[in-house]
């Protein structure tokens, strides 16, 4: 197995996969701080075209938390980039029947599934993690007095609201033939839970609980809201996982 | 004693409506290069497929030095060597890269992937190239393919199409790699091409309707052949056109000849010559090609 996570490594590197989302995330990472301090810049600039239309405005406050709410926005950006960017990685592999040469070589299934998993999850972790740290960094040393509660556990659940989409990924990718079935699955799910989130009872059980981390910085949720979703995440990334494991065995490649 | 490194009994597989296997027995012996012919669709990938484990049979079994193949991960393929017909890497790797990965894949040590990749690529010619696959040419793709398919000393090698979207040139490539791959390993070389597999193959089977119809070696194949023709030309036009009113089964050539397709009509057409005092120039029999007999036995299933 490790010969195969080492080509996928190698994937990643050598089709400019790894710097394309590294590029990307590190941009939106910045983003977040720089669009928080240009800010004030902005709304001078257009302070006169506003007050024409008869709005007025008072004093622009810039903080910490300006930098952390354009983050909570920024991020299903970073979602739907690495959906679209990994809904592939299967999938064009039983197209050109690359995965043919390796399982006749005598790789197993769970070997060549569980491979792409840790690939994925991982660029999904290690992209994640270069978007918060960009943020984090810019954001303390642009305003290094202001604190912001419960970031790191808002941007934990966004994390694995990501991992739970790839884990459906992962699934679908175990019996879609291209990617346009991939990525119809996986919205799919995203839709359903929008149309679940519609009844309030429901919602603290919802996986789209996990996008509300600004809520809990804002102090209108609390840590204890976030509870049921997590763990039903974490059993639902799991599971995916598991069949989308068995779903793989038994594809024609 | 030679033992059989393929043995399948009673193979059935259908998609959908279609039977396209229908009860396929085949023995493949030990050190030979075994051509397995028939037309497009006939089902050889589906029994080559059945053979590496990557499709599920219906009925029947498939034995592989001795063991059950099964569907899924089979522990089978550790003896076999797969050529698809169209083969495709990782085109980000180099050759050497690749043959590492299939090394270290089918659990072969560090040195022996080493000595084994060198050796590899310098019999199909690719061990000087540097570059990433995504360069490749067909041929070079498909001669890539030979070495990884030896790499791990398969006892079968199995190649399904390998020179039919070839060009002359990388055709003749190909088969000179296995002739020389034939030392080491049992080829099933699968094909329409019957030119090849008389070039290259000791035995041969033909499948069709979804069974093996005709097996043995290439000389056994061709003597099997129901109707040897012969050609014969007379002295005169004359004599020529009395024969042919004589006996309607004869048909005469482009070239004037004239072509008899059932031998055992000959003596009665020879005393007919005879009687008639008619000079024969040319009497030859025709050796049957597998192209030929291919044709015969396609033409005898459809009726």
């Amino acid at each position: 197995m490790k010969a195969f996570l080492r080509k996928e490594w190698m994937e990643n590197l050598r089709t400019g996969r790894l710097l394309i989302l590294g590029i990307i995330f590190f941009i939106f990472g910045l983003m977040n701080p720089a669009i928080a301090k240009l800010t004030p810049w902005l709304m001078e600039n257009m302070k006169d075209s506003i007050t024409d239309t008869g709005i007025e405005f008072g004093e622009v406050t810039i903080s910490a938390m300006t930098s952390w709410t354009q983050f909570y926005k920024n991020t299903p950006m970073c979602v739907i980039v690495i959906v679209l960017m990994l809904g592939g990685i299967f999938v064009n592999e039983y197209q050109k029947g690359t995965l043919v040469q390796v399982v006749t070589k005598g790789l197993s299934r769970r070997k060549i599934f569980f491979s792409k998993m840790v690939n994925v999850y991982g660029l999904w972790t290690l992209m994640y993690l270069v978007y918060f740290g960009v943020t984090y960094g810019y954001t303390v040393y642009f305003w290094p007095e202001d604190k912001v509660e419960s970031i790191l556990f808002g941007a934990f659940c966004y994390w694995l609201f990501g991992m739970i989409l790839l884990a459906f990924l992962l699934l679908f990718s175990a019996i879609a033939d291209n990617v346009g079935q991939v990525l119809l699955g996986v919205g799919a799910v995203v839709a359903a839970m929008f149309f679940l989130n519609y009844v309030p009872k429901l919602q603290k059980y919802l996986l789209l609980r996990l996008t509300e981390g600004l809520n809990l910085s804002l102090g209108s949720l609390d840590a204890e809201d976030f509870v049921p979703a997590v763990i039903i995440s974490c059993i639902s990334v799991v599971i995916c996982s598991i069949m989308g494991m068995a779903l793989f065995d038994k594809r024609d490649l | 004693m030679t033992a059989n490194v393929l043995e399948i009994n009673g193979l059935k597989k259908h998609f959908g409506e279609k039977n396209v296997l229908q009860g396929v027995d085949l023995i493949v012996p030990e050190k030979k290069v075994f051509g397995f012919v028939g037309r497009n669709g006939a089902g050889k990938t589906t029994t080559m497929k059945i053979i590496l484990g990557l499709l599920a049979a219906d009925e029947g079994t498939v034995n592989v030095c001795g063991k059950k193949v099964h569907y899924g991960n089979t522990k089978t393929n550790r003896f076999i060597g797969y050529l698809p017909d169209v083969p495709e890497y990782y085109s980000f790797m180099t050759p050497a890269e690749y043959l590492r990965l299939c090394g270290e894949i089918s659990g072969m040590d560090e040195g022996e992937i080493k000595s084994r990749s060198d050796k590899m690529l310098e019999l199909v010619g690719l061990s000087q190239e540097k570059r990433r696959i995504k360069g490749f040419s067909r041929g070079m793709k498909q001669r890539l393919g030979i070495a990884q398919a030896l790499l791990g000393r398969p006892k079968l090698l199995i190649c399904d199409e390998p020179t039919s979207a070839l060009d002359p040139m990388g055709r003749k490539e190909i088969l000179d790699v296995l002739v020389a791959a034939k030392k080491e390993t049992t080829i099933i070389f699968s094909t329409h091409i019957l030119s090849d597999v008389e070039h290259i193959c000791d035995e041969m089977a033909l499948l069709e309707g979804g069974k093996v119809v005709m097996q043995g070696t290439i000389e056994e194949v061709k003597q099997r052949r129901r109707s040897a023709a012969t050609e014969l030309r007379l002295e005169h036009e004359t004599d020529t056109k009395a024969l042919m009113k004589a006996f309607a089964e004869l048909k005469k050539l482009p070239s004037g000849d004239i072509l008899l397709d059932d031998p055992a009509k000959l003596p009665e057409i020879m005393r007919y010559i005879a009687d008639n005092r008619m000079d024969i120039v040319k009497i030859e029999k025709q050796e049957a090609t597998l192209e030929d007999i291919f044709l015969e036995v396609i033409q005898n299933n459809s009726k």
